[in-house]
C-alpha cells in the first residue's frame, strides 16, 4: 500500500535523473504572514555510484539545507551543506530533521500554488520539480 | 515459503502501529512530576495590550508553546495541527481551550507581524511578545531552556532562533501538567484534549 502511494506521488510531483529519483515532494506554508517555507521530499539513489546533494534553488527565493536536531532542550536548524547519497539509500527531508528551506519567500506562496525547486546532485546533475504548495500541518 | 512468511511479518509490522504509551493519568503526552503554575511575567498581546496569562487562562486548558514567526518546520507544525483538530472538536470543547503562542523572538517579532500570523492558524489564537528578560523568565519558570539565536554564519538580520520544542498543557487549575513535544500528532491531540479539559476526572 505504502509503495503505491509512493508510486503515484511520484507520478505527480516527483522526479528523475541518473539514478537519484525525488517523491513525495511537497513545500509547506503557514497560513500567513509566511517569510519562509520549508519543502519536504525523499530523495533515492537507485545508481550503482555515490551522489551527493551539493545544491538547492528555486524560483520562490533562496534555497538552503538545513536539519532540525536538539540539542541541550533546544531545538534548533544547522545548514547542511551537502548530503550524500550512498547507492542504495534514500534520505527523507521531513519535519523535525532535514528539510528544504526557502528563505526568504521573494514571492507570495500559498496552497494550491506550485513552486520550481531543482536540486544539483554531482553526479545526476540538476533535477527540475513542480512541487505543489499546501498548507503545513500533517494529518497522521 | 520462508520468503512469504518473512513478507507476512513485515506487513503485521506496517500494520500495527505501535500506540504511545499513555502516562499514569492516561495522557498521550508526557505527564510532569512536578506540574509548574502559569507563568507570571508582563506580556502584551498583538494588539499591544498588556495581557495577563494567568487570569485568561483561569478555568481553562491553555495550550502554550513558544517559537518564532520565521520558523519554518517546527513552529507552524504545531499550531496547524492544533488548529486542525480544534475545528473538528464541538464549539463546547473549543471554548475550554486557550492556545497561546510567546514569541522567542522579540526583537524581530512586530506586533503586526505576530498578529497576522499567529491569527492565521485560528482568529482565537493568541500571540504574546514582551521583553527578551520576560519571554526567557517565562520559559525558565517552566523548566524550559530559553531559547537562543543562531546566528551562525554572520546573519544579523537573517538569524534562526533554537527554542525548546514541546507545547505545555495546563490544566484547568493553571498548572503545567502535560508537555508535547514535537512529533505529537492530530490524532494524539483529538484523544488528550478532552482528558486535560476533563483533568481529574476521566473524560
Amino acid at each position: 500500500m505504502r509503495r503505491m502511494l509512493a508510486l503515484v506521488a511520484l507520478a505527480a510531483c516527483g522526479g528523475t535523473g541518473g539514478g537519484i529519483t525525488v517523491r513525495d515532494a511537497v513545500v509547506r506554508v503557514a497560513p500567513a504572514e509566511a517569510r519562509n517555507a520549508a519543502g519536504y521530499l525523499v530523495i533515492a539513489n537507485s545508481g550503482r555510484v555515490a551522489d551527493t546533494l551539493r545544491a538547492l534553488s528555486s524560483d520562490a527565493g533562496p534555497v538552503e539545507l538545513h536539519r532540525t536536531r536538539e540539542e541541550g532542550g533546544l531545538l534548533r536548524m544547522e545548514p547542511v551543506p551537502a548530503l550524500a547519497l550512498a547507492p542504495g539509500a534514500a534520505v527523507a527531508l521531513e519535519p523535525g530533521g532535514y528539510h528544504a528551506m526557502i528563505r526568504p519567500l521573494v514571492r507570495h506562496v500559498a496552497p494550491g500554488d506550485s513552486v520550481t525547486l531543482v536540486l544539483d546532485f554531482a553526479h545526476a546533475g540538476a533535477v527540475t520539480l513542480r512541487v505543489p504548495v499546501r498548507a503545513v500541518g500533517r494529518d497522521d | 515459503m520462508r520468503r512469504v512468511f518473512l513478507l507476512i511479518g513485515l506487513l503485521a509490522a506496517c500494520a500495527a502501529e505501535p500506540e504511545r504509551p499513555r502516562s499514569p493519568s492516561g495522557f498521550l503526552g508526557v505527564e510532569q512530576a512536578e506540574p509548574r503554575p502559569v507563568p507570571e511575567v508582563p506580556l502584551v498581546d498583538s494588539r499591544g495590550e498588556p495581557y495577563d496569562l494567568a487570569a485568561a487562562a483561569r478555568g481553562k486548558v491553555l495550550l502554550l508553546f513558544f517559537g518564532y514567526t520565521s520558523c519554518p518546520d517546527i513552529c507552524p507544525v504545531h499550531l496547524a495541527n492544533i488548529a486542525a483538530v480544534l475545528e473538528r472538536m464541538p464549539a463546547a470543547v473549543q471554548r475550554e481551550v486557550l492556545t497561546v503562542f510567546v514569541t522567542a523572538d522579540p526583537l524581530r517579532d512586530s506586533l503586526p507581524r505576530l498578529h497576522g500570523w499567529v491569527k492565521g492558524f485560528n482568529r482565537d489564537f493568541v500571540g504574546l511578545t514582551g521583553a527578551p528578560w520576560a519571554v526567557d523568565s517565562a520559559q525558565v519558570a517552566l523548566g524550559l531552556v530559553p531559547a537562543v539565536l543562531d546566528t551562525v554564519g554572520g546573519r544579523l538580520q537573517d538569524y534562526l532562533v533554537g527554542h525548546a520544542g514541546q507545547v505545555i498543557a495546563f490544566t484547568r487549575d493553571g498548572l503545567a501538567r502535560v508537555h508535547y513535544p514535537f512529533g505529537t500528532r492530530q490524532r494524539d491531540w483529538a484523544a488528550d484534549l478532552p482528558r486535560l479539559i476533563a483533568w481529574p476526572e476521566a473524560p
